[in-house]
């Protein structure tokens, strides 16, 4: 049996999160919980439970148990009475009852689950043993054994520790010469040394980028229906580097989620908003782009709350939490933060972020991109001071004609408007005979809307949008003669449009309009060349051509519309205001530098112009289609208040999840590191701190650590990995001890050091490593390393895997570089448990196959190997056959191989080898001679070892 | 001292990881857990592999109908319209404008405006006692229907490839949620331990578009993952030694291997370690056993003349005979993939009156044999075979763009109504469940949503699709989700 990690009080007060909580969520939530209240009780709030229920009769009386409804029908004999109903549930045990009764006696105190009140600092435990422990870390863990009278294990082996520790923190095994120096010196001052040179690595931050992939759900393609190429590699690299340079963890988490709204932002904070950029996107024909981005934000929310606050908040999408005080609203105020970036599932996966090749043209590539921006900015406000004291006159329109469509002329607001039936097809061109009013004169410039058929369910639920593919406009004269007018320019109704609107000028797939999806009313100012006079009973016609079809359905076509004439001259003026052309020739200058830069792009948070915010609204039942009751941006209130204030939204979020007063983020963080060093987290469930999660086995050790990172340490995560595997509980031998299997075979109680299997990256990267192939880098674009054949077949053809041949450095890059396909996983990575990273994954769960073996023991990437690592062998040492396989043995390993292990290698060489004797054919296949033949045979049985797979 | 009793008694008294999360009678989860069914007996199941054997055979709950399932998927939704769903009143309909009541409040993939009814592009004729409407399209598996228990009211929720096809494989429109094959085996383990319990097989030229997700294990143990076959190479990745090693020399590596790992497990005394070597050796058993199942070169002449096969060549005869081997050899969930059946129209290929035709040429003969083939072999009894799409298609002709008619004759997706059939272990023979409307639009009686045919298979597995549940993401997640499944008895013998 397990050993119990939580053990009630007894004699002591009870204590409701520790003692009640646990037993309400397993015997009563389910039905009077965040799902259901079944005759109107719930035990998730105090006021709902010291309330009436259905029948009117009090659920508990605190002082009185024995009034309390709760405990008469917890009592009851009577089949229809007891609760829980026999088929739901056993009834309760008898020390439950006594717990419940004791704490209704005792008022019925409500408190907190332990997650959600802040961590504090415990003083270190007292131990008997004084010489063990090097840390306060090492206390906690001491004295909880001391009090399960369980001795600590000595400390590990040097090699076993250069071991373990090489491969936490870098990934990679330690090398011959680290494993000789510290043998030689494997004192406390040479370890600390080794551990400074490692978190000190540019290898350490590849290592730990990986673990964050997982969670970041980063793949280099886009999911879903075609699952094709995505230009991300960019965040990867910037990952890399966070880790490299020790990136305080606030700050990590701030620019990831809201880089691009921090003051004065550099070209890598605005990198790091890739991350949430990383949810799937939807190419496939018929999806619809609005289905797919509300898919993506609502990722988003998910992904932030299991990263940051190691929460479910998925079941909130549907109904409040089940057993946690998070409600149903509380999940809408919070995707209320996501809701107003500027992606929206377009195929060309806008907006992206250029970003050159080489880092030291970052900053460069910023300040160019600023420029730029301020230019838009500029120039926009220019023109919203004009369009402010502009008198737009409504245009009459006395004829509509479409071609591929058929348009009918409603006067609504006083306003012609065309209206296209529902049946327009794409490219449909509208060519409306307008009336300008009598008082117009001359002709500056003219406004076309593009208006959504009904405004106020668009403003949540958008509809298709339209592309203005090109605009015309000539006079008619009266007596009937058309002059085509001259444009100078078309202006958007925002700063930063994707595309140029002026390319309806000339005809544009991608000019002025919706594209793809319209909240709301939006507009353009066609402005002519010169000002055009305007005889009396004059016409103008106006020329709509329609875009195109998206997504081999969606035809992007304006059903709605009008237009507005004026004759304000500084329309046409304002483009001769020296400021004005200054700033074109700025904005010109600027793009034309940053074209110059060799670069690559990613996809980036950007906020939309909060003139076009979109709705956010909760989700009825967790259906995206039926909104229910406006909400603006909140978090829950079961955690500290948010003071928005003047911030951006999303970058007060930022800041509230990564301050030290958010009782979740550190805890979580800690729990992270310590998952990956010791195999199992001090919480046992990542992916939930909530109620129905594992108590922590060291509760007051995961405190004390959560409050130092986010003080002390700075949130400096290199700071915490250094004080984890510098404690004596990190150095501990893992060999389990016969009382430790019995006792505490998962070792929570931490009385050995950790034993795990490598990580599927770890797997290629140490059979690279201990071959000798492996070939560094830092950063760039991802490499495409030998694929069993027949296992590249995407979906779409031209997506090509072209590994690069042998002896090229790209075939033996580190896994993280590994070019990585979500519908097309790399086979070894899944074999050896990797997630598809389709969603956030929270840890990997270790599996042991046979599929492992097959791949280890045969795939062509390992074999190539095994081919290297036995030429490593006899090349580095003499001919001598048993100091050959002992420096294999030591490579695969980093331990010394026993007498009796080399005996085992030879025999299996020399076994081997006299079977290639005497089938030269067969040999020849494998070596130059049965010696080499054998010798691959036997490296590739070192590369086998549980103990080479094993950290 | 035998390492493997060692770890038998080791295994009795550790849980593994997956078991700890699950049953761990400590902390809040665990009671939670408890008493959703452990403790009560009424809730759900629990479910405990040895270690080192993940793929032993469990019992189900209750009594199974079914030991395995060949599972027939034609990717891109086959139109139901043209095969088994007859409906003469909709041929009366043909180029007529759509009724409006079919137009408000739908969502289309593609149909645009008001599109034309498409009358039925193939003749019908019942067939066999049970009197099933058949189009001409399939006159093989025609001489079947008495073996075929149709349902003709499938119901999904997703009109997207993607999402809808992962709906019926994972009883989840978004990915990474377990498979089908994965919670089966699972909850059952597999008959023969030298091969996976699960195994996919590929025809048609592509993958589904989602690939491997739609076999994936999701948040169960990786070990329940399908196994995909290929059709050229090794039939699973890496069974094949390198070149220059053959059996004996692997024989021997492995007893060396084991050698050394022994000694490792005597300096640290880790369970896992005893495992690995259990996997290596199973890995060897694997190494001869897949490629002589994979193998249909030695099948006799009549059995290729049924089928149609041709070794070597990948198409879905030659994954039909392998099926049955499979099922044969103990696999416990053998999913096929055909692809391309997506029938829109918008070129030859997936025209009805093109490349349709081929498809159901393609797949007429060898479905008929598998069924002949695995009665003759009395396997008909306790293997169940399932043949269905994601989803069905529209009685309206599609119009791309909003153009009119073409050459090229489609249909649109219609996520309200398809047609799946089984035969075989549990389900009625020769038995039609469910009405669709006039035109064969929209369910008239009976409707059966995915989820309450996942539940029907779990029933048939021996499972009540209420207790197989796994925890994960703060829910106990199940096959068929959250919303209310039913058994539809109706179809059980």
């Amino acid at each position: 049996m397990l050993l119990c990690l939580a053990l009630p009080a007894t004699a002591a007060e009870v204590d409701f999160a520790r003692d009640v909580r646990p037993i309400l969520n397993a015997h009563c939530t389910a039905c009077h919980g965040g799902v259901k209240e079944a005759g109107e009780v719930s035990f998730i709030y105090r006021d709902k439970a010291l309330g009436k229920g259905e029948s009117g009769k009090t659920v508990i009386v605190p002082g009185d148990p024995d009034g309390s409804e709760m405990m008469r029908r917890i009592l009851s004999d009577d089949p229809d009475e007891v609760m829980p109903k026999p088929e739901h549930g056993p009834p309760l045990p008898g020390h439950e009852i006594a717990i419940l009764k004791q704490w209704i006696k005792e008022g019925a105190e409500w408190g907190e689950h332990w997650s959600f009140v802040p961590p504090e600092k415990h003083p270190a435990p007292e131990t008997r043993t004084a010489d063990w422990p090097r840390h306060d870390l090492d206390h906690f863990v001491l004295a909880r054994l001391e009090s399960e009278k369980l001795p600590p294990s000595p400390q590990a082996d040097p090699a076993s520790l250069l071991r373990r520790v090489s491969l936490d923190l870098t990934g990679l095994p330690p090398s011959l010469t680290d494993l000789e120096r510290f043998a030689a010196d494997p004192s406390d001052a040479a370890y600390a040394r080794e551990v400074d040179r490692l978190l000190a690595s540019p290898r350490f931050g590849e290592r730990w980028a990986s673990v964050w992939m997982d969670l970041a759900r980063y793949a280099d393609s886009e999911g879903l229906g075609v699952d094709g190429r995505r230009e991300v590699w960019k965040y990867r690299d910037w990952l890399i580097d966070a880790f490299n340079r020790d990136l305080p963890y606030d700050r990590f988490t701030i620019d990831q989620l809201a880089g691009d709204l921090v003051p004065d932002a550099s070209l890598e904070q605005k990198i790091a908003t890739s991350f949430h950029r990383l949810s799937q996107s939807n190419d496939e024909g018929g999806t619809d782009d609005e289905e797919f981005r509300v898919a993506a934000v609502i990722d988003r929310v998910n992904t932030t709350w299991e990263v940051w606050q190691g929460v479910s908040m998925g079941c909130v999408q549907c109904h409040s939490h089940p057993y946690d005080p998070i409600e149903h609203e509380d999940y809408y105020t919070f995707m209320a933060f996501f809701n107003q970036t500027a992606d929206a599932d377009l195929g060309e996966e806008l907006p992206k972020l250029r970003v050159p090749h080489d880092k030291a043209r970052y900053a460069e590539a910023n300040e160019l991109q600023q420029a730029i921006v301020d230019a838009e900015q500029a120039l926009h406000e220019r023109r919203l001071e004009i369009d402010r004291g502009t008198r737009w006159h409504p245009a009459g329109i006395a004829k509509a004609e479409g071609k591929r469509a058929s348009l009918t002329v409603v006067r609504q607001d006083g306003h012609d408007e065309y209206r296209a039936d529902s049946n327009v097809a794409s490219g449909a061109i509208y060519t409306l005979t307008l009336t300008p009013p009598a008082e117009l004169t001359q002709l500056t410039a003219l406004r076309l809307e593009f208006l959504p058929l009904d405004e106020a369910s668009a403003a949540h639920t958008p509809e298709w949008g339209a592309i203005l593919k090109r605009f015309r406009l000539e006079l008619r004269r009266p007596d009937g003669d058309d002059q085509p007018i001259e444009l100078a320019e078309i202006v958007a109704d925002e700063a930063h449009p994707f595309f140029d609107p002026n390319g309806s000028l000339k005809g544009s797939n991608r000019g002025w309009g919706t594209y793809s999806k319209t909240f709301g009313p939006r507009h353009a100012t066609v402005v002519l060349r010169e000002p055009l006079p305007l005889a009396p009973g004059s016409r103008l016609v106006a020329t709509i051509e329609n875009g195109p079809t998206i997504l081999a359905s969606f035809p992007m076509v304006s059903k709605r519309g009008r237009l507005s004439l004026t004759d304000e001259p500084a329309w046409i003026s304002h483009r001769s205001e020296p400021g004005v052309a200054a700033l074109r020739d700025e904005l010109a200058n600027a793009r034309k530098r940053l074209q110059a830069i060799p670069s690559t792009s990613v996809p980036v948070l950007r906020e939309r112009d909060p003139r076009f915010a979109r709705e956010t609204r909760i989700f009825e039942r967790g259906n995206w289609l039926e909104k229910g009751e406006l909400v603006r941006p909140g978090t829950p209130a079961l955690l500290p208040p948010l003071e928005i204030g003047e911030q951006p939204p999303r970058l007060a979020m930022a800041r509230w999840i990564a301050s030290a007063e958010n009782p979740l983020t550190a805890r979580v963080a800690v729990n992270r590191f310590w998952l990956e060093l010791f195999g199992t987290g001090l919480v046992a469930t990542p992916e939930d701190f909530g109620s129905a999660g594992e108590p922590p086995s060291h509760p007051q050790l995961l405190d004390t650590l959560a409050v130092r990172f986010a003080t002390e340490m700075r949130w400096s995560m290199k700071s915490l990995l250094r004080e984890i595997v510098t404690s004596a509980t990190y150095r501990q031998s893992a060999v389990v001890r016969p009382d430790l299997a019995e006792r505490d075979p998962s070792n929570r109680l931490l009385a050995r050091g950790p034993r795990q299997r490598l990580s599927a990256e770890m797997v290629r990267d140490h059979a690279l490593a201990a071959s000798g192939l492996i070939a560094h880098r830092d950063g760039g674009p991802p490499v495409h390393p030998p694929i069993p054949a027949g296992v590249w077949k995407p979906f779409v053809a031209g997506d090509r895997w072209k590994t690069p041949a042998e002896g090229e450095p790209d075939r033996y890059r580190r896994s993280v570089h590994t070019y990585w396909k979500r519908s097309i996983p790399y086979p070894l990575f899944s074999t050896f448990d990797a997630p598809t990273r389709e969603l956030c994954s929270k840890r990997r769960i270790v599996s042991n196959t046979p599929l492992q073996a097959l791949t280890l023991l045969n795939d062509a990437a390992f074999h190539e190997c095994a081919r290297a690592l036995a030429a490593r062998m006899s090349s580095e040492e003499s001919a001598d056959l048993r100091r050959q396989l002992s420096h294999g043995y030591r490579l695969a390993t980093s331990r010394q191989a026993s007498p009796e292990r080399i005996g085992d290698l030879v025999g299996l060489f020399e076994a081997t080898r006299d079977r290639y004797r005497s089938d030269p054919g067969l040999s020849k296949q494998l070596g130059a001679s049965p010696e080499e033949a054998a010798l691959t045979v036997t490296a590739s049985i070192l590369l086998n070892l549980d103990e080479a797979l094993t950290r | 001292m035998n390492l493997f009793q060692h770890l038998r008694t080791e295994s009795l008294r550790h849980l593994s990881r997956r078991h700890f999360l699950r049953d761990c009678g400590t902390g809040l989860g665990g009671l939670w857990l408890a008493s959703q069914g452990l403790a009560s007996g009424a809730g759900k199941l629990s479910i405990s592999h040895d270690p080192s054997n993940p793929l032993g055979t469990l019992a189900p709950s209750f009594a199974p109908r079914a030991k395995r399932v060949i599972y027939l998927h034609m990717v891109g939704a086959p139109s139901q319209l043209e095969l088994f769903d007859y409906k003469p009143s909709l041929a009366k309909f043909d180029g007529r404008d759509c009724p409006s009541e079919y137009l408000e409040g739908q969502r289309f993939a593609f149909i645009q405006g008001v599109p034309k009814m498409l009358g039925p592009q193939f003749d019908f004729k019942q067939h066999g006692e049970s009197g099933a409407w058949v189009s001409d399209r399939l006159p093989e598996l025609a001489k079947h229907v008495d073996k075929l228990c149709f349902i003709k009211t499938m119901q999904t929720d997703q009109f997207n490839h993607g999402p809808a096809q992962l709906l019926v494989h994972t009883g989840n429109q978004n990915l990474g949620y377990a498979s089908m094959g994965s919670w089966i085996t699972w909850g059952l383990g597999t008959e023969n331990q030298n091969l996976p319990g699960f195994m996919v097989l590929l025809s048609g030229g592509r993958q589904p578009r989602v690939g491997a997700s739609l076999w994936g294990s999701g948040f169960l143990p990786s070990v329940y993952q399908g196994v995909q076959c290929r059709s050229a190479g090794d039939p699973i990745l890496n069974t094949a030694n390198p070149a220059g090693v053959d059996r004996r020399i692997r024989r021997a590596a492995l007893d060396s291997l084991k050698q050394l790992n022994e000694r490792t497990y005597a300096d640290f005394g880790d369970p896992e370690t005893v495992t690995r070597i259990a996997q290596y050796e199973m890995a060897f058993r694997m190494q001869v056993s897949v490629p002589e199942v994979m193998s249909i070169k030695d099948e006799p002449a009549p059995i290729h003349e049924l089928y149609g096969t041709e070794p070597g060549k990948e198409s879905f005869a030659n994954n039909c005979l392998l099926a049955r081997r499979l099922a044969e050899n103990g696999v416990r969930f053998i999913q096929l993939f055909d692809w391309g059946w997506d029938s829109h129209g918008s070129n030859k290929g997936e025209a009805i009156n093109h490349g349709f035709k081929n498809k159901c040429r393609s797949i007429d003969r060898p479905v008929a044999a598998l069924l002949t083939d695995l009665e003759q072999r009395g396997m008909l009894e306790d293997t169940l075979v399932v043949w269905g799409g994601e989803f069905g298609r529209t009685p309206m002709q599609e119009n791309r763009g909003g153009g009119e008619r073409n050459a090229f004759v489609g249909r649109d997706h219609n996520p309200n109504a398809f047609t799946l059939w089984m035969a075989g272990a549990g389900v009625k023979p020769g038995f039609t469940y469910g009405e669709t409307d006039e035109m064969g639009y929209l369910v008239g009686r009976d409707p059966v949503h995915v989820r309450d045919f996942h539940a029907t298979l779990l029933k048939l597995f021996g499972f009540d699709h209420r207790q197989l549940s796994f925890p994960f993401q703060g829910l106990d997640q199940k096959l068929t989700g959250v919303k209310p499944a039913r058994v539809v008895e109706d179809l059980l013998t």
